[in-house]
């Protein structure tokens, strides 16, 4: 009997303990492998023509694929370890400097975006690569994170100032310095910054009047702007327009032709003939335009597809997250995936003028692969504070 | 205790937005996708003109050339050429009516085409824009000169006087053809090609070396929009050296087909090899055909029969047409099996040269009752006077005395039953008794080359073993691979697979050979002032029709003391009322011989010419 009594006891207390148990988002973490390895399929499809073909990648068909599977593996460790420490660390102040390890972050990312103007590695003509004895990197990347949790930060510290346009004015005195600096060497990935802070305000605030008439003024300021300003991004209007007898829509029109030759079901995996010379470097900003002519369009649509579900994930934990600065971080997270996949697929379809924005886990790229996952794994450790039920 | 702050949280408001903010970039995402579907829908049409004129506007293919294939000496048996055809666009020479006069007179005078019949070309294809004119194709870059100059010459003209004509709507276009100068020359050993892919012989087996890249020439933009241009240049295949000797090859195949015009034959094949290092020098038989055209059929149909044929039936012909027999023929070899059997009895020491065996023309083996050839008493026998004679009945006392393990374990040995692994594809197998068969009256009977099938490669390649010290070679028709800077990126040197019998069986069976054709079985096999080795075969044919027919060979060497050259005759049913003599094989080899071996820089020795 009194045996019978403690083996209850024991089931209760394990019970308990289950309950208590905080919740993890596995379906998020699962989502993220598979998106990425999609991504290094698609590379080696995409990557193994050019790179067999040229001695400066020393023919080896897998070049690409090694180092993006390199970074992969590096993200993942990063996700998996950010997705275990408490996001709120973040709003504790840090040792000796005495500021939160969120203000720390966004000084770190200002200082570096300066530090890469004066050492920065000439690539193409725009200064945007940080060399760190083998290493390389794209500080820009590093900013991105460091905007959300700063944003995030500054709304958490006064809420109620969003209802007003006073708030939106005060994040972006503190943002206008890191989109700025980035904005000098690199206006799409400025843009991208710009999205990402309004878009965690325009959620944060009750009133949203002053975002339309800000977004219609914008639209009207940045319309002049291009028309006024240098040639160049007028130049890009007009390759948008007349992408078939601009002789500079050379890229765009051979991405358009791969989508157009994949038709429903696409060529098959590795059979793209667009891949082999015609579309520079299609591994990168372009790899959407080769899934489409190996997939066809049901592969744009599976690729559509995981990224509403990933961005559905993201949703469910903000809208669950234990607090705002929580909430907040996901919303910030959303955004930046949100955005970039909006904007790569718009310009690879032409359906906006061409700017360089990868597009998120698939396209080439290190550093951002990395900073994707450790974001991820930012998100998971939101998720992993929501109480279990 | 300190006072908990209020945790501050996301508010309904905010959710509500959230909601909203996903829910329009869900529309957003669906409208894309709507995009790349209207893209899909209207202009997948479009794609396949603007990919054609993209080949030749923005990226063009740069022709590589496929290697070579030459003989050991150098001699050219395989070359691409370049070559152009003459490509007209019916279509802008009706539309350019300033220029049309001018390019038709263009065409005429130089290609000598007759006008009437281009222009009634022109007119019947209006609306194509690519014609190749038929009779124009393949031309030398001598035949294209004149009209290249008088292109050029107008174009410069027009440069300076708007008023005057250019040549439009036709144009040039080139591609390398594959030319074989010895024509039916080695057919079997070299092969053709179909388009990129070799057929048969070396074209085939190593078709990826002879191979190329095309290259590429293409533009891009980089970050600034400038145009940048890119050449990958096309790479060439290969060339590849064979071990052939084409004079040899030529030498041979002039005898075979003499042969076949003066006695007949169902068939006649040679095989020349390097004993020292597994190298075919020559490899050939009475099927040959024209390597620049290899579906002409007419070497084994008449005209009318062609034209009857189905594709299946035509199909079947080729294959015929251009089998390798050397390596994918099988047939019973006969008594050249002899020296196979001795060798290895003498190897495992159950016989040994001053062994005698008795033959009394006939012997009881199981049920059956086995004669030796024409029921000849050769009384006591030695392993030597068993090849010099040629006695049934003594090699097969040898092989019974080798046992069934000792037995099946040589055949092995010396490669039977399995694939030499030539570099050549198509190699049969062949087909011997299973060791769990080989009871007495199958080693009785495979002892003297009868129920059991060989090829020849397979015969010539383990003899060779037998008369160089026991080393055996992969047979191979390839000596080396030359990238286009002539430089060697692969050699094959002899390969010793393995070593079938002891340097000294190898010599005594040089000796019992040399002997065989001295005083023995195949003295007409002799050549004035040569010493040579071999043994003759005269084996039954068995199945239905086949009494009475026999394939007669002769496989031997030369010199005697130092062998260079190793060759395998064989006729299948010579075309005679008496088939079973050697005699027919022997005297071939002979003629073969004596044509053959100064060629090959082997020189006779004084005292046999005695």
């Amino acid at each position: 009997m009194a045996r019978a009594v403690t083996e209850r006891a024991k089931r209760a207390r394990r019970q308990e303990k289950l309950r208590s148990h905080n919740y993890y988002d596995y379906s998020l973490l699962i989502l993220v492998m598979f998106i990425v390895a999609f991504g290094l399929v698609m590379i080696y499809s995409s990557s193994s023509y050019t790179a067999q073909t040229a001695a400066k990648y020393n023919n080896d068909a897998a070049y690409f694929l090694k180092r993006q599977a390199a970074c992969a593996v590096i993200g993942i460790v990063a996700m998996l370890a950010i997705s275990k420490i408490n996001y709120r660390l973040l709003l504790k102040r840090l040792p000796i400097i005495r500021i939160t390890a969120a203000t720390f972050m966004y000084i770190v990312a200002c200082l570096l975006q300066i530090i890469v103007l004066f050492v920065g590695v000439d690539l193409n003509g725009a200064k945007r690569w940080l060399k760190i004895g083998p290493l390389q990197l794209q500080p820009s990347e590093i900013t991105k994170v460091a905007v959300i949790i700063f944003t995030a930060y500054v709304i958490y510290l006064a809420p109620k100032m969003m209802d007003t346009y006073r708030g939106y004015v005060k994040v972006m005195i503190f943002m206008v310095i890191p989109i700025a600096l980035v904005g000098k060497e690199n206006m799409s990935t400025a843009i991208v910054l710009f999205l990402i802070t309004t878009g965690i305000c325009f959620v944060a605030s009750r009133k949203k009047m002053f975002y339309v008439v800000a977004f219609i003024s914008g639209t009207v300021l940045g319309g002049l702007y291009l028309i006024l300003g240098d040639a160049f991004r007028m130049q890009r209007i007009d390759i948008w327009l007349n992408v078939e007898t601009h002789p500079y829509g050379y890229q765009i029109l051979q991405g358009l032709y791969a989508i157009a030759s994949g038709g429903l079901f696409g060529t098959g995996l590795g059979e793209s003939m667009q891949k082999l010379g015609f579309i520079p470097e299609s591994y990168n900003d372009m790899i959407f335009s080769i899934v489409c002519e190996e997939l066809g369009l049901c592969g744009a649509i599976i690729v559509v597809l995981l990224f509403i579900l990933l961005l559905w994930r993201i949703f469910t934990i903000a809208i669950n997250a234990p607090d705002l600065y929580g909430s907040l971080l996901c919303v910030g997270v959303l955004a930046h995936i949100a955005v970039q996949v909006i904007i790569n697929i718009a310009v690879v379809t032409n359906s906006i003028p061409s700017t360089g924005i990868p597009l998120p886990f698939i396209s080439y790229g290190g550093t951002s692969v990395v900073i994707l996952l450790a974001e991820m794994g930012m998100v998971l450790s939101v998720s992993n504070q929501i109480k279990g039920y | 205790m300190r006072r908990k702050r209020p945790v501050k949280k996301f508010s309904l408001k905010m959710k509500k937005t959230l909601i909203a903010v996903m829910f329009a970039v869900v529309v957003i995402f669906i409208g894309l996708l709507f995009r790349v579907f209207y893209i899909i829908e209207t202009d997948s049409d479009k794609y396949t003109k603007k990919v054609l004129s993209q080949q030749t506007y923005v990226s063009s293919n740069l022709l590589y050339k496929r290697g070579e294939i030459r003989d050991r000496n150098g001699t050219v048996m395989a070359i691409s050429v370049k070559v152009y055809d003459l490509v007209i666009s019916p279509k802008t020479l009706l539309e350019d009516e300033d220029n049309r006069e001018f390019s038709i007179q263009t065409l005429v005078s130089c290609f000598g085409i007759d006008r009437t019949e281009l222009e009634q070309v022109i007119n019947s294809k209006p609306d194509s824009q690519y014609y190749v004119i038929a009779d124009k194709k393949g031309m030398t870059s001598d035949e294209i000169s004149s009209f290249e100059e008088a292109r050029e010459a107008a174009k410069e003209a027009a440069r300076k006087d708007d008023s005057l004509p250019v040549v439009v709507g036709a144009w040039l276009e080139e591609r390398y053809a594959r030319q074989y100068p010895l024509g039916a020359t080695a057919c079997n050993v070299i092969g053709f090609v179909d388009g990129e892919q070799g057929n048969n012989g070396i074209e085939e087996y190593y078709n990826s070396e002879l191979t190329g890249s095309y290259g590429r020439e293409y533009g891009y933009f980089d970050a600034e929009l400038n145009l940048q241009r890119t050449i990958m240049p096309a790479v060439d295949g290969d060339n590849i050296v064979s071990t052939i000797d084409a004079n040899v090859q030529r030498i041979v195949e002039k005898q075979i087909n003499k042969l076949m015009t003066d006695m007949g034959a169902e068939n006649i094949a040679v095989m020349i090899m390097d004993p020292n290092n597994g190298e075919i020098l020559a490899m050939a038989s009475d099927t040959q055909y024209d390597l620049n055209n290899p579906r002409n059929l007419s070497s084994m149909f008449t005209e009318s029969e062609i034209e009857k044929m189905s594709d299946s039936e035509k199909a079947t012909a080729y294959n015929e047409l251009w089998r390798t027999f050397s390596i994918s023929h099988t047939y019973e070899p006969g008594s050249t099996f002899k020296p196979f059997i001795v060798a290895a009895a003498l190897d495992e020491a159950t016989t040994n040269p001053n062994t005698t065996y008795t033959c009394n023309g006939k012997m009881q083996v199981g049920e059956y009752e086995i004669g030796c050839a024409n029921r000849i008493v050769h009384g006591a026998v030695t392993p030597k006077t068993i090849l010099t004679e040629s006695c049934n009945l003594g090699v097969m006392q040898v092989a019974a005395g080798l046992g069934r393990k000792q037995f099946y374990r040589y055949m092995n040995i010396y490669g039977f039953g399995n694939r030499t692994g030539i570099d050549l594809n198509r190699e049969e197998k062949g087909i011997i008794h299973p060791e769990s068969e080989l009871n007495t009256v199958e080693i009785a009977t495979s002892s003297f080359g009868q129920t059991q099938n060989v090829t020849m490669v397979q015969m010539l390649s383990a003899f060779c073993s037998l008369i160089n010290g026991g080393k055996y070679y992969a047979p191979h028709v390839v000596k080396e691979i030359i990238n286009e800077q002539n430089a060697v990126v692969k050699s094959v040197e002899g390969e010793l697979v393995k070593q079938t019998i002891t340097e000294h069986t190898s010599s005594l069976i040089r000796d019992y050979l040399k002997e065989t054709v001295k005083s023995g079985t195949a003295v007409p096999a002799q050549v004035p002032g040569y010493d040579i080795g071999g043994k003759t075969g005269t084996a039954e044919k068995h199945g239905a029709d086949q009494e009475g027919n026999y394939i007669v060979s002769f496989i031997g060497f030369a010199p005697t003391d130092n062998p260079q050259i190793a060759i395998y005759v064989l006729i299948d049913q010579p075309a005679v009322d008496d088939q079973a003599h050697s005699t027919y094989a022997t005297q071939f080899a002979s003629k073969i011989l004596k044509k053959v071996l100064p060629f090959l820089g082997v020189y006779g020795d004084k005292k046999s010419t005695e």
